[in-house]
């Protein structure tokens, strides 16, 4: 039941028993602590309990159990819904900010690199460029070449990536799991980004002028 | 398309000007430029560096915009000191054909797909491209080489594949620019002999810029263009 179980940040869960994880937090940390009881002083009381998971029956609203206990004293009392707004709201959302930040600048500069990329190779294509238009290309099939080049590379890389991670994730110190919606989204993005790097090359196409094809 | 009457020449220039820049730095690249070429005509146009021959080839073409005149194309008046079509691409692709000085065929296609592009621009469905192109291959006499790519053609088979290009939507006007600078005097000779069958066989009109004097004697007419102006009539050879 406890294979594979990571933290809400990816990092791996140890499960062991009350006594033991007491002895670790008690016995063996800090050192403070362990040097006073070395003086003799008197121990802190460890049998405490920290938590206890009450399951309720189906037909018991757990809002009205919560509400009951919450009246007995030194008690703080929290149901399914309160803990997954009190997690959400502290690990997840926090990380998922500091992912969305590092995801955006990846992003940002990904459209700088693919818009720098298709632009060379658009201007490398110029002669190519002005041979089309001047045997009659309209501006559409030149945009489509560009658009079709930018998705090309689109499309290459987010295989490329997504095979590298699929086959690589047992590797990497956190656990990354592969939701069919996320690598969706993920390639809707991509393409996304490559169709808006790819408007500098078709600024660049649209005004090759034709007349270029007949310079020697 | 508007219909060419036999009598009809299937290029008409009348007093067609150019200039670039203005006040002090203005170039008349054209003066008043008048000429007319017959179906089945082959003229050359002759004269220094910056006489304007490439500009009245580019004007003709309608890459470049005249400032002023009137030109009539395969019987359609297509600029009167303004152009009359706005599609000029279009117009490119449905009346003139193009063959360039170096051959300008796409590197990253064979050489059928380099002629069949065209018909591909005209709306003509894959299959029925790559046959015409291939028939204007093996007419051209360079069938064999139509899956070799440019970078594995001759300069004279290079040059035969772009003139297939330039023939595969029927132009009636065939506009060349130094279209045999690239080739020794055997093959601008054939390439000549070449652009002669097409004007007799497809009544077209040929108008090639060229520096190239072993070919002056391949001309019906030759223009001497200098600083803009025509020298003559054309020189009936």
């Amino acid at each position: 039941m406890t294979s594979g179980v990571v933290t809400l940040s990816g990092d791996s869960i140890v499960y062991m028993t009350l006594r033991d994880a007491q002895q670790l937090q008690f016995d063996l940390a800090p050192s403070a602590t362990r040097r006073e009881a070395a003086r003799g002083a008197q121990r802190t009381q460890t049998d405490l309990v920290n938590a206890v998971v009450a399951r309720l029956s189906p037909d018991v609203p757990p809002d009205e159990v919560a509400e009951i206990m919450r009246r007995w004293k030194h008690l703080a009392v929290l149901t399914d819904g309160e803990q997954q707004l009190l997690l959400t709201r502290t690990v997840i959302e926090r990380a998922s900010r500091q992912l969305g930040l590092f995801m955006g600048i990846l992003t940002v500069v990904s459209a700088v690199i693919i818009a720098l990329i298709v632009y060379t190779l658009t201007m490398d294509k110029i002669r190519e460029i002005a041979t089309l238009k001047l045997i009659g290309a309209p501006d559409k099939v030149i945009v489509g070449l560009i658009l079709q080049q930018a998705l090309m590379m689109g499309v290459f890389s987010f295989w490329i990536g997504a095979t590298l991670v699929y086959f690589f994730k047992g590797w990497l110190p956190l656990a990354i799991v592969m939701v069919p919606s996320d690598i969706a989204s993920l390639f809707g993005v991509v393409i996304a980004v490559c169709l808006l790097a790819s408007t500098l090359g078709v600024r660049a196409a649209l005004r090759v002028d034709p007349g270029r094809a007949l310079v020697g | 398309m508007a219909a060419n009457t036999p009598s009809q020449p299937l290029v008409e220039v009348k007093g067609l000007s150019k200039h670039f820049g203005e006040g002090e730095s203005r170039v008349d690249a054209l003066r008043k430029v008048t000429i007319s070429v017959g179906a089945g005509e082959v003229v050359g146009l002759l004269g220094p560096s910056g006489s304007g021959k490439s500009t009245l080839l580019n004007a003709i073409g309608s890459i470049i915009e005249p400032n002023e005149g009137w030109m009539r194309l395969d019987g359609e008046v297509v600029y009167d000191n303004r152009w009359l079509r706005r599609d000029l691409r279009r117009m490119r692709l449905e009346k003139i054909g193009f063959i360039f000085q170096t051959h300008n065929l796409l590197p990253f296609l064979d050489a059928t797909d380099n002629v069949a592009v065209v018909f591909h621009l005209a709306g003509v469905a894959r299959e029925e491209a790559v046959e015409r192109s291939e028939q204007l291959l093996d007419y051209l006499q360079v069938g064999h080489r139509k899956h070799a790519m440019p970078s594995q053609l001759s300069g004279g088979e290079a040059q035969r594949v772009a003139i297939a290009r330039a023939l595969a939507n029927r132009p009636r006007i065939i506009l060349a620019d130094e279209p045999t600078a690239a080739l020794d005097s055997t093959r601008a000779g054939i390439v000549m002999d070449l652009l002669r069958k097409l004007a007799v066989e497809q009544r077209a009109a040929v108008i090639a810029v060229t520096h190239d004097d072993k070919i002056f004697n391949r001309f019906d007419r030759i223009f001497h263009l200098r600083d803009g102006r025509l020298d003559d009539e054309g020189d009936q050879l």
